[in-house]
């Protein structure tokens, strides 16, 4: 007979979380637009992405008006994930970084792809590789693929 | 100002699975534990001060379900979702009002019951980190790519921690890994997330921890000896990781810079005589010395070469093996401070630091990137 250590269930909780008016702005020009929106701080007048309401450092509104960054910048950071967990937005291993749109003062995070993951470098120059099909999330934006300087 | 510290601490076993045991029965467990360790009756406990996390335990409001275990009935009790650590700064600002002779601190994880991964990447937010897959490990490599690529530090330079750290928990009777590794091995295992691989990442721990916390007139009315909290200071970064420079924690600097100045500390290698800190990460270690002052900025292997953090050293960090031996989620920087009480009260038994020590720093942290981080002095 076995013992019973242990019950198995999962926690199914559906959630409808708002945009608001900053997100908004931002997956919907992706998605209609195939367009990167950052924000300008009205105190420092740095651009970061993605829109936001807020300066995260000054504490002050950015500007009501979005303003449209470059798709391409460079690699800042990246990861290679071995590791297999629920969840996972693809089978591993994949990558991601943070990467410096041109013109922006901040790091963007997303999918490094289209490329041999051993081929992947701090400072390497990379495009948005955009999905066809655009819901208005995420993943309208595939992934970033290096491209030649 | 009032003296404030603490009286007793326990914590449970630790283990990558706690199978025979619920989250209740671990609780109650280490709570009866450190009782007893103070010689007290929970009667006598005036209030509990909690640290669990909802999403660990499957559970909203986490430490309702646990009351009963930590012998909170018909007391006031509330909970951080945070490191025990947080619900101990929590209880030492409490007990400074006056209006409380002492406090029981818990914080219980049963990680085991979900998954590591899980929990981390629901801690991110849903629109912009959580498609990612995001987890812990995945945002510690992003970090750990940062560092090394501005100050050059490589691979070896992190396996070097989990070297050292592995070698002074294998003399912990405590902890949960107690085999030392060799650089050869620790490179050698598997990458969890690139450069991060699975000997500098800390193991999966299930685990509770408890302390009670006390004034100097009530530990003195008893004949107990008090480990004085000296100073806390803590602080939280920015949200977004792409806002703020990953090459080190600025909440970790203005955290240490705040518990010092309470503590009235103005060189901390020389006026402390050890650490206890939380590095899940191998490389956490080398970035939080420069973070907490110890050193300059890309100069932690440098202090980790020269042995300085080592058991023989003259500023030991993580003498209990730290972590990388023992990482129970919720409870990682309460262990910190159990392990400071017990080398400053000479208790270490087995592990016991060669030199006299009598006033260290306890460093907690919580959210991914470092983004919060927590620093204690305690003294006795």
């Amino acid at each position: 007979m076995e013992i019973v250590k242990n019950v198995k269930r999962t926690c199914y909780v559906p959630y409808h979380w708002c945009y608001g008016y900053y997100n908004t702005l931002f997956f919907e020009r992706l998605k209609e637009e195939k367009v990167i929106y950052g924000s300008r701080c009205t105190s420092c007048g740095k651009v970061v992405v993605p829109t936001t309401a807020v300066c995260a450092r000054c504490f002050a509104p950015t500007e009501k008006d979005p303003v449209p960054v470059s798709d391409e910048g460079y690699i800042d950071s990246f990861t290679i994930v071995y590791l297999p967990y629920p969840g996972q937005p693809s089978t591993p291993p994949y990558a991601y970084g943070m990467i410096k749109l041109d013109g922006t003062s901040n790091l963007f995070m997303h999918m490094i792809g289209g490329v041999p993951l051993e081929e992947i470098k701090v400072g390497m120059r990379v495009k948005a590789v955009w999905n066809e099909e655009r819901r208005g999330d995420f993943y309208d934006i595939k992934y970033f693929q290096p491209v030649k300087d | 100002m009032k003296e404030v510290g603490i009286i007793a601490w326990a914590h449970s076993e630790f283990s990558p699975r706690n199978e025979g045991m619920s989250r209740n029965e671990l609780l109650y467990q280490v709570t009866k534990k450190v009782l007893e360790e103070a010689g007290m009756e929970i009667g006598q406990i005036d209030m509990v001060i909690s640290a669990s996390c909802d999403t660990v335990d499957g559970t909203s409001i986490s430490n309702a379900y646990v009351v009963d275990e930590m012998g909170a009935y018909m007391k006031e009790e509330s909970k951080v979702e945070e490191d025990g650590a947080y619900a101990l700064a929590y209880a030492y600002y409490r007990l400074l009002t006056g209006q409380y002779n002492n406090c029981l601190v818990v914080s219980h994880g049963k990680i085991s019951d979900s998954a590591p991964a899980f929990y981390t990447n629901m801690s991110c937010d849903p629109f912009l980190l959580r498609p990612l897959g995001l987890t812990g490990e995945s945002a510690a490599a992003l970090q750990a790519r940062v560092y090394a690529h501005r100050f050059g530090a490589t691979e070896e330079d992190f396996a070097a921690v989990a070297v050292k750290n592995r070698r002074l928990g294998s003399i912990n009777p405590h902890t949960q890994l107690k085999s030392p590794v060799t650089l050869e091995e620790v490179l050698a295992s598997p990458v969890v997330a690139s450069p991060l691989r699975e000997l500098t990442t800390a193991p999966v721990t299930d685990g509770a921890a408890a302390v009670i916390m006390a004034t100097g007139e009530y530990a003195r009315e008893r004949g107990k000896d008090l480990v004085r909290v000296e100073g806390i200071g803590f602080s939280q970064d920015l949200y977004y990781p792409g806002n703020k420079d990953l090459s080190t924690s600025a909440s970790a600097k203005a955290a240490a810079a705040m518990a010092y100045r309470e503590a009235q500390v103005k060189d901390p290698l020389r006026e402390l005589d050890f650490a206890e800190i939380t590095e899940q990460h191998a490389f956490y270690e080398l970035l939080l010395y420069e973070a907490l002052g110890w050193c300059g900025p890309g100069e932690g292997r440098r202090l980790l070469a020269e042995g300085v953090t080592d058991r023989e050293g003259e500023f030991p960090v993580n003498p209990s093996g730290g972590a990388l031996c023992a990482n129970p989620v919720m409870s990682a920087g309460l262990v910190r401070v159990v392990e400071c009480c017990r080398q400053l009260t000479g208790t270490a038994e087995g592990y016991q630091l060669p030199k006299p020590v009598r006033r260290a720093l306890a460093h907690a942290c919580s959210g991914l990137f470092l983004q919060s981080n927590l620093a204690i002095i305690l003294g006795i």
